[in-house]
């Protein structure tokens, strides 16, 4: 148990926040190919432990999924260890497991990343592995089969966990109609559609030289890097790679809320988002100060309002999930049924306070001293630096950014993050997903002061394929933050009728 | 291939630089017997221990003073632990790097839920929440708003037999951290109102963790199921009654009893000085007076009869679990049995991970813990059923290759991948300061052995298969485990592809 809800949801988001925050191609030193063409390396030396952390960013991800083949990307990029070179599935995890090493795949809009570790006396014999993996995958037809099973089952399995529920929701909902909208996991739908000959070729077409990069972390030197690299990632494909699907228009169409029916829980997951600036942007930077303020720390405004003064959530928080063009900030909590709306409500009433009345000069200063120290805690070690440094080239940013990162976030005034907090603060476009008993939270959601378009998951389960309009909300006099009333007594004494609206736990035989 | 440390060179010669510059007359107490000059890390390299006991009692004998003993020092990593002690009981332990840009400053505390009572579970994690509340000096949010204008994390856990607050900083913070630290573990000033707000906070944990995820509610169940009587059984939240009933003054009266010095240990790894850390921490708490005065109901025993239950569970698919009664971390069997335990279940290629999930296609994910508590433990193995399939099918397909252990036991190749698997984690623990710092808390708070870890981790290293199959016998009985049959009313099926081809 832990004293307070440690960013778990938040991770998801600030992981590729802290990208923009440490944005830094560093020594990324091209290899100077003797054989062939090589990817990119680059490399964050430590030398200790004696363990390497490799990591393989490929530049094709869910936006590059064939129209109605949701799920591509993913099913490719992870069957690629399931039998690679001339081991099959079995062989090729008894080699790698016997090393001590492990891989991992992970696959989102922007591209795939495959990531494992080892102990430094068994490097080489790891990037043999991996080399099969990434460019010889067997993908055998039995086992993309298989894998696909596993991804539908992952589809059935995150039902039963509502904050990942909510998550992978959100996204869908947020830009549904837009390729960033479409499921980096597929549907039940388009992972039965995609067939393995479509795998192979999609597989084929991905791997060009300019379309890999190839990350180092511990202990290993430059040199021993790109000699390794040549090695074993030489002779790859000149061709230029696919070019990445533009991401779309914002959507901005009023408040809406999906509501996913969990008839039992007493409980609600709720989280909100608007899309807003890419990571790019002369004001990401900026924009990173004002989520601070929001709900990027401990002592923000969400969570001294929703959790420290009314205990309404054991977590609140906000953060920006970053891309190129469009990030999106998003915020989120999970109250007790008889808070769900008041909570939602007030934070709301936050995101509008913060948008039309700024940030105060102490909290820019406390602001901007949290994100300037965060800095050395994402680089304490060299695997968190290596993933942060990749993060942030295939997010397209400069490669000074990681050196001005303290003297850029230092610049950011008053002025101007208010006005980008004017700017880039959609209040009145706002998009929920609340996953919790939809009988006992429905008719309260549609009256609350938020004004929510409330609809329900269509049958399809995908909520990319919701069609009703979001609410449109005219401009408001700067809300007013009610304060609870003080505890002036101890609460042990106090009649549990006088405690307001208890829990609503519907019964268990409920439908 | 092992590549030097260079931060231990650096640190030695920033602790003879200080030497050298600040002279103080020899005090305090004698070490521990030494051990003889050199010694082997648990990561493979060498240190000269020797000479680091030496600059430690140089050190101690500078610092002149009588509140302060020198207890031990030891490899640690890739350097040396320094092991103190102060006169009220306070334990300190530093394991300084000076290539580490960082320092983790931890508290430990030796009470966990297993010292809670029946009626009065939940009392240990609401005291660790409530220690981020005021001090008689400081309002609430001090704490957090000073770490985070430092852009440090900071946060707190407990469990059965700890509770632990750990703060990460640039080390320049160093003495702020241990001011505040120091202040609330003497003053915390408990009042109504953050007592009202924080049970809100740990109910909605509870909620989120528990009561509404399948998966705490089989935790729970487990927990209830292996231990019984003992005061294990209980949750570490706290079950929902007794968050109701729970009252500040339970809390005021745990802290008073639980948060004393002799209970306490300041555990700093990373970029810290010495010389001057411990000026710090003698200034700040050796101060403090007050005594340990908990009341400890005696130990009930777990049950030893084996159990099987059905649990029905509000999923989408069903869950397995198997719990063995085990030992308790310091018995000489406990690292031949997490060996054991990753050579059947660590790995996609582990023996009965790859019965259930790629054989027998029962089960999308397999996973085994075998937690290191000061009383008995329990492997706990989790096995969730791909939808269609139920935690019956997975049972009896594990039994099966439980038996098949006893004729076909662990080779010698299954036992070097599990041993090269556990030396990775190993590594991982210690990579970053924090993962440092927790390893050696945790073994001070749980065993009271700072080399528990050092030890556990030697034994790993000489496991046999002979061992293995010994503790497989031992330990894996039917007798010694309980069986949760995680089951759901609503089956999912997921589809297959139209035109599935099966094989190659």
């Amino acid at each position: 148990m832990t004293r307070r809800w440690p960013y778990r949801s938040a991770q998801l988001f600030s992981f590729l926040a802290l990208a923009v925050l440490v944005s830094l191609p560093h020594p990324a030193v091209a290899a100077r190919p003797k054989r062939g063409p090589v990817p990119s390396v680059t490399v964050v030396p430590r030398p200790w432990p004696p363990v390497v952390t490799v990591r393989v960013v490929l530049g094709s991800g869910s936006l590059h999924d064939p129209p109605g083949q949701e799920g591509m990307a993913h099913l490719c990029w992870t069957s690629v260890l399931r039998g690679a070179g001339d081991r099959d599935r079995a062989q090729f995890a008894e080699a790698l497991e016997s090393l001590g090493a492990h891989l991992d795949a992970h696959v989102d809009k922007l591209g795939a990343t495959i990531v494992g570790e080892v102990l430094v006396e068994q490097l080489d014999a790891f990037l043999e592995l991996l080399a099969d993996a990434v460019l010889r995958p067997r993908l055998d037809p039995g086992e993309l089969d298989r894998e696909r099973q596993q991804m539908l089952s992952d589809l059935v399995h995150v039902r039963d966990d509502d904050e990942a529920l909510a998550h992978d929701a959100l996204g869908r909902y947020l830009y549904r109609g837009q390729p960033l909208g479409r499921p980096t996991s597929g549907t039940e739908h388009s992972l039965l559609a995609i067939q393995p000959s479509a795998v192979k070729a999609w597989h084929a077409r991905q791997i060009v030289a300019g379309n890999l990069r190839l990350g180092f972390a511990g202990a290993i030197d430059e040199a021993r890097a790109r000699s390794l690299t040549e090695k074993w990632f030489s002779d790859l494909p000149k061709r230029a790679p696919e070019p990445t699907p533009t991401p779309g228009k914002p959507p901005l169409n009023g408040r809406r809320l999906l509501l996913m029916d969990k008839p039992r829980r007493s409980q609600a997951q709720v989280v909100l988002a608007w899309p807003t600036i890419g990571a790019r942007h002369k004001d990401a930077v900026a924009l990173q100060v004002g989520n601070a303020v929001l709900g990027g720390t401990f002592t923000s405004r969400l969570n001294h309002e929703i959790r420290e003064l009314r205990g309404w959530s054991y977590g609140t928080w906000s953060a920006i999930s970053a891309g190129p063009q469009v990030s999106t900030l998003a915020l989120g909590f999970a109250p007790a049924n008889g808070d769900a709306t008041p909570a939602l409500d007030l934070a709301v009433r936050i995101v509008e306070e913060l948008q039309q009345s700024g940030v105060t000069a102490k909290e820019l200063r406390f602001a901007k001293d949290f994100l300037k120290g965060q800095q050395r805690f994402a680089l304490e070690t060299a695997d968190r630096e290596l993933a942060l440094r990749m993060r942030a080239v295939q997010l397209g940013l400069q490669p000074t950014d990681i050196d001005t990162w303290p003297a850029r976030v230092e610049a950011v005034d008053l002025k101007t993050v208010n006005r980008v907090l004017k700017e880039q603060l959609h209040p009145e476009h706002l998009v929920a997903v609340v996953v919790g008993a939809g009988k006992s939270l429905k008719d309260k959601l549609e009256a609350s002061a938020s004004q929510f378009a409330v609809e329900a998951l269509p049958k399809s389960g995908a909520p990319e394929t919701t069609t009703a309009p979001g609410h449109v909300v005219g401009k408001r006099p700067p809300p007013v933050i009610e304060q609870p009333p003080p505890a002036d007594e101890d609460p042990a004494t106090v009649d549990p009728g006088e405690e307001g609206e208890t829990d609503e736990v519907p019964d268990k035989d409920a439908p | 291939m092992n590549l030097p440390h260079p931060g231990r060179a650096l640190a030695i010669a920033w602790l003879v630089a200080l030497l050298a510059t600040q002279p103080l007359p020899l005090h305090a107490a004698e070490p521990k017997p030494q051990a003889a000059e050199g010694a082997m890390t648990t990561t493979g390299g060498a240190i000269d221990l020797d000479a680091a006991r030496k600059d430690a009692q140089a050190l101690r004998d500078r610092l002149e003073s009588k509140d302060l003993t020198l207890v031990d020092v030891q490899p640690f990593g890739a350097g040396a632990v320094q092991h103190w002690q102060l006169a009220n009981g306070l334990h300190v332990l530093l394991a300084p790097d000076a290539s580490a840009p960082l320092v983790a400053v931890h508290t430990w505390v030796k009470v966990g839920s297993a010292a809670e009572v029946p009626g009065k579970t939940g009392l240990a994690h609401l005291m660790e929440h409530l220690m981020f509340k005021s001090t008689k000096t400081q309002p609430a949010g001090t704490f957090d708003r000073v770490l985070e204008q430092m852009g440090a994390s900071a946060n707190a856990a407990t469990s059965l037999d700890w509770t632990y607050y750990h703060e990460t900083v640039p080390p320049q913070h160093l003495a702020t951290v241990l001011e505040l630290e120091a202040d609330r573990l003497a003053h915390l000033d408990l009042t109504p109102l953050a007592f009202k707000s924080e049970m809100e906070v740990v109910k909605n944990e509870r909620r989120e963790h528990v009561d509404n995820d399948a998966d705490g509610v089989l935790d729970e169940a487990v927990m209830a199921a292996v231990y019984g009587p003992h005061a294990y059984a209980h949750p570490t939240i706290g079950t929902a009654a007794d968050l109701e009933r729970l009252a500040l003054a339970d809390v005021q009266a745990f802290y008073r009893a639980n948060y004393v010095p002799e209970r306490v240990a300041v555990v700093l790894a990373g970029a810290v000085e010495p010389a001057g850390a411990l000026r710090e921490i003698l200034r700040l708490y050796a101060p403090l007076t007050q005594r340990y005065t908990a009341e400890n109901a005696k130990p009930q025993p777990p049950p030893d009869h084996p159990a099987q239950l059905d649990l029905p569970l509000d999923a989408s698919a069903e869950r397995l679990a198997v719990a063995w009664r085990a030992m308790p971390g310091s018995h000489p069997d406990h690292p031949a049995l997490a060996v054991l335990s990753e050579a059947l279940f660590g790995a996609d290629s582990s023996r009965l991970t790859r019965r259930l999930v790629h054989d027998a296609r029962l089960a999308a994910d397999v996973g085994a813990h075998l937690p290191e508590t000061k009383g008995p433990a329990l492997l706990d193995l989790r096995v969730a059923l791909l939808p269609g399939h139920t935690a019956r099918e997975a049972l009896t397909a594990l039994e099966a290759g439980l038996q098949d252990l006893q004729e076909h036991p662990v080779t010698e190749l299954e036992l070097q991948g599990a041993k090269n698997r556990l030396r990775m984690a190993h590594f991982r623990e210690l990579t970053g300061v924090d993962g440092r710092a927790e390893t050696l808390g945790m073994a001070w708070a749980t065993f009271a052995d700072v080399q528990h870890h050092a030890r556990w981790w030697t034994a790993v290293q000489s496991t046999t298969t002979a061992d293995l199959q010994r503790v497989a016998r031992t330990w894996l009985a039917k007798d010694k485990r309980v069986v949760i049959l995680g089951t759901v009313e609503h089956k999912v099926s997921v589809a297959r592809p139209r035109k599935a081809r099966k094989g190659a």
